[in-house]
């Protein structure tokens, strides 16, 4: 007798399905993000016009905070708990790393732009109102300002699946003492991202770039050798 | 024959300074239902976990359909572990879960798994977290049925589950698999309930391997004796007896190994002898007193 194989639906690579489950997570978080911060952005954008006597300083910039830490914050938690799913699902750790890493990435790249185009909608209020609009300090374009944002977000993703499976692997003890030498360098460039020039900025960016580069390493090493822990 | 087979050889794992296998050998046989028994600690949820590729063995050689488990996507592909309740993120819900399967698991069966929800009472609109222990278990054989991998392996999946849900699992596992043969390894405590649908038997204890047979070979190895109190009593007064009881003048002996004039001295003495129970020969083989004879 042979088995009979009924044929499901059409399978996606494990790499793709796995990118997809993180992206999933990480669009319902979007969802609440966006819908509040567009709305806090706006009676920032209105007290601001009624309270200050001259208005030149975009309200949208000082975003760039919360958008480092909670897709951070996700993706600790997701490093943390979906490890045994995935391999009881009959995937590799290897596919793990590369999707949860492609979805970092994509939820960064996603925040960039959507983080531009509330600037973008702002700067059109401002215009209308007869505002002045800038971001980040006297010396930085939008351009350079929303491209070292957008390094500070992939950096911060890519930091969070660390971060989790640090945890997963080596306990509290570990996962906390590692948490400033991996969040450190993201609060750095949250300090100076709204303060330094175009140059500095590119090269915040540059900087950025590398720590998740070096992030994602650290993270595939950490996940290829980890085990899924007992059932509690 | 259909089904991943299993060849182990000098299995060790080590947690630190604890052994929890200690250079094991065995072989699970392809498309066959094996129990896996033992007691708490005797290193079957380790031993499972090493064949679904959850955790590295320390040293030794693990072959699951010729190949070793671990970071291999084709066996991990068609090996499914399911420990207790399964490996599932409480927070999703139930239907998205079984999604997320059927994108994973070549041979998953939606029409079984929607049969299976009902049969368990199970809402797929719920998040696995708010339900209860033993509908948690359901859901866990749900996944592990209808995932149908060559290779399953079901860990203690009954935990929590009343009764009726549990004879109704053996039913439809024994079913499916008549339908869609598979390798099955099963481990559970209940080895009364479990024993009518196994075909072979391995028994660890202490991170080694005390037996591996086929289920009807173990249960020849032993029989149970009844009748009058006085007439088992004298059949069974110099043999190994591993369990005992008795209804007001009628007793049962169970007995391990066998003799050639078992039948015709039996039948003098108007005794009945049967198979013997996997369970009690299980205790027997497990009891600390039988391993220091042995």
């Amino acid at each position: 007798m042979s088995t009979t194989v009924i044929a499901g639906p059409v399978r996606r690579g494990p790499v793709v399905l796995t990118a997809r489950w993180f992206l999933t997570a990480q669009l319902r978080l979007a969802r609440w993000v966006w819908g509040v911060g567009v709305v806090l952005v706006a009676i920032g954008v209105a007290v601001y016009g009624a309270a200050a006597e001259t208005v030149d300083a975009s309200v949208a910039q000082y975003g760039m905070q919360a958008l480092c830490w909670l897709p951070l914050s996700v993706f600790i938690g997701q490093a943390l708990g979906y490890l045994p799913a995935h391999v009881a699902s009959g995937l590799t750790r290897r596919s793990l790393s590369r999707g949860a890493t492609v979805a970092a990435v994509g939820t960064a790249l996603g925040y960039g732009v959507a983080f531009a185009l509330v600037m973008l909608v702002e700067r059109t209020v401002y215009d209308v109102f007869g505002w002045t609009w800038a971001v980040g300090s006297d010396g930085a374009s939008t351009a350079s300002f929303l491209v070292a944002c957008t390094a500070a977000f992939v950096l911060s993703s890519t930091a969070g699946l660390l971060v989790g499976i640090i945890y997963l692997r080596h306990g509290g003890w570990w996962g906390t003492l590692t948490l400033p030498l991996v969040v450190g360098p993201l609060v750095a460039l949250m300090v100076f991202i709204p303060i330094v020039d175009d140059e500095q900025l590119f090269l915040a960016a540059a900087v950025a770039v590398v720590g998740a580069v070096v992030a994602a390493a650290v993270y595939d090493r950490q996940v290829r050798g980890a085990t899924v822990p007992p059932k509690r | 024959m259909s089904g991943f087979g299993v060849q182990v050889r000098d299995l060790t794992v080590r947690y630190g300074s604890t052994t929890a296998l200690d250079a094991v050998s065995f072989d699970i046989q392809p498309g066959a239902i094996t129990g896996l028994l033992g007691r708490n600690g005797s290193g079957k949820t380790t031993a499972l976990s090493v064949l679904a590729a959850f955790l590295r063995k320390t040293s030794g050689t693990v072959l699951v359909d010729g190949e070793e488990p671990w970071e291999n996507p084709r066996v991990m592909s068609g090996t499914g572990l399911v420990r207790e309740s399964g490996d599932v993120i409480a927070e999703r819900r139930i239907s998205e879960t079984l999604r997320m399967v059927a994108d994973r698991r070549p041979a998953y069966d939606p029409t079984l798994a929607e049969k299976l929800l009902d049969m368990f009472e199970l809402d797929p609109t719920t998040r696995p977290y708010k339900l209860s222990r033993g509908k948690k278990s359901a859901f866990g054989v749900v996944v592990g049925i209808a995932s149908r991998t060559p290779l399953t392996l079901l860990d203690e999946v009954h935990l929590g589950m009343d009764a009726p849900s549990r004879y109704a699992f053996y039913d439809v596992l024994l079913q499916d698999w008549l339908d869609h043969p598979r390798t099955i390894v099963l481990s559970s405590h209940l080895i009364n309930e479990i024993e009518r649908l196994l075909e072979r038997v391995l028994v660890l204890d202490r991170g080694s391997v005390l037996v591996q047979s086929d289920a009807d070979s173990l249960r020849a190895s032993g029989m149970t004796v009844t009748g009058a109190s006085a007439d088992v009593e004298a059949f069974v007064a110099d043999r190994d007896v591993v369990a005992r009881q008795r209804l007001g003048s009628t007793a049962q002996a169970t007995v391990v190994g066998a003799r050639p004039d078992d039948e015709r001295l039996a039948r003098e003495s108007g005794l009945e002898l049967g198979p013997v129970p996997l369970q009690d020969l299980f205790v027997h083989l497990t009891d600390p007193a039988t391993e220091a004879a042995r």
